[in-house]
């Protein structure tokens, strides 16, 4: 058991540091009208989140960076709330729009990074 | 003060998430209990959502924010399209945004 969750004080340090750095774009991104600041760091988490699994890192590393960082940064309580605000503000087609962009824009950076770190490891032959 | 607690909750809600995401290691990419952290904090933050600023800043945008993750639902949709088929990614994708959206709505509707 304490294997199991040995990593999971690097995933709460890991958290804190993403989480504050979502806080921080939450400060300089200011729109009022679309929540553009949640939409960032969510598209950013899963770019960086694709690019830590294409590395062979030790667990701990990996849990640090990928549950901790990763998970802390991107956010989808947030992003559900700010749908329900949006709709209730009388814009349904603004949140719409909203779960559309973040699931699009998060998946194509997702994808993207993943399959461009992949190809580099398939070169190398290292993996895959 | 404002930045120690929501350092301290944010950290609190990253180490809850990796704990339950870990309860459900025998399943592929964790997907239940990433599930279940994702719909428990959008309900609770559509129930804190009329709170105070400051227990709004710390406790929904710290420490629920971190409980609760978007990158691992993400990484979830490629790999069930990649491992399983597009209509299971869909579908998971549908599932997720009714159940987490639905749960804030939920949250909000009933504070």
């Amino acid at each position: 058991m304490m294997q199991r969750y040995g990593h999971l004080p690097a995933v709460a340090l890991g958290g804190a540091v993403g989480a504050g750095v979502r806080w921080w774009v939450r400060e300089v991104v200011t729109f009022d009208s679309f929540p553009w600041h949640t939409l960032l760091v969510n598209v950013i988490g899963c770019a960086l989140l694709a690019f830590v699994t294409t590395r062979e890192l030790p667990l701990g590393v990996n849990r640090l960076f990928a549950v901790g960082f990763c998970g802390g940064l991107t956010t989808f309580s947030t992003f559900a709330v700010e749908v329900v605000e949006l709709a209730d503000d009388g814009r349904p087609i603004m949140a719409l729009t909203y779960v559309a962009l973040s699931v699009a824009l998060g998946l194509v950076a997702f994808i993207a990074v993943r399959s461009q770190f992949l190809e580099k490891s398939i070169v190398e032959g290292s993996h895959e | 003060m404002i930045a120690v607690g929501f350092l301290l909750a944010a950290a609190v809600g990253a180490f809850l998430r990796g704990y339950v995401t870990d309860l459900d290691a025998h399943f592929d990419r964790q997907m239940y209990g990433t599930a279940a952290v994702n719909i428990a904090g959008s309900f609770l933050l559509g129930i804190l959502h009329h709170s105070s600023a400051s227990a709004m800043l710390i406790v929904g945008v710290g420490g629920l924010g971190a409980l609760t993750t978007f990158s691992t639902f993400v990484l979830q949709i490629d790999f069930i399209n990649r491992e399983g088929t597009a209509t299971g990614a869909v579908l998971y994708v549908v599932g997720m945004l009714t159940l987490g959206v639905g749960a804030a709505w939920l949250g909000w509707s009933i504070s």
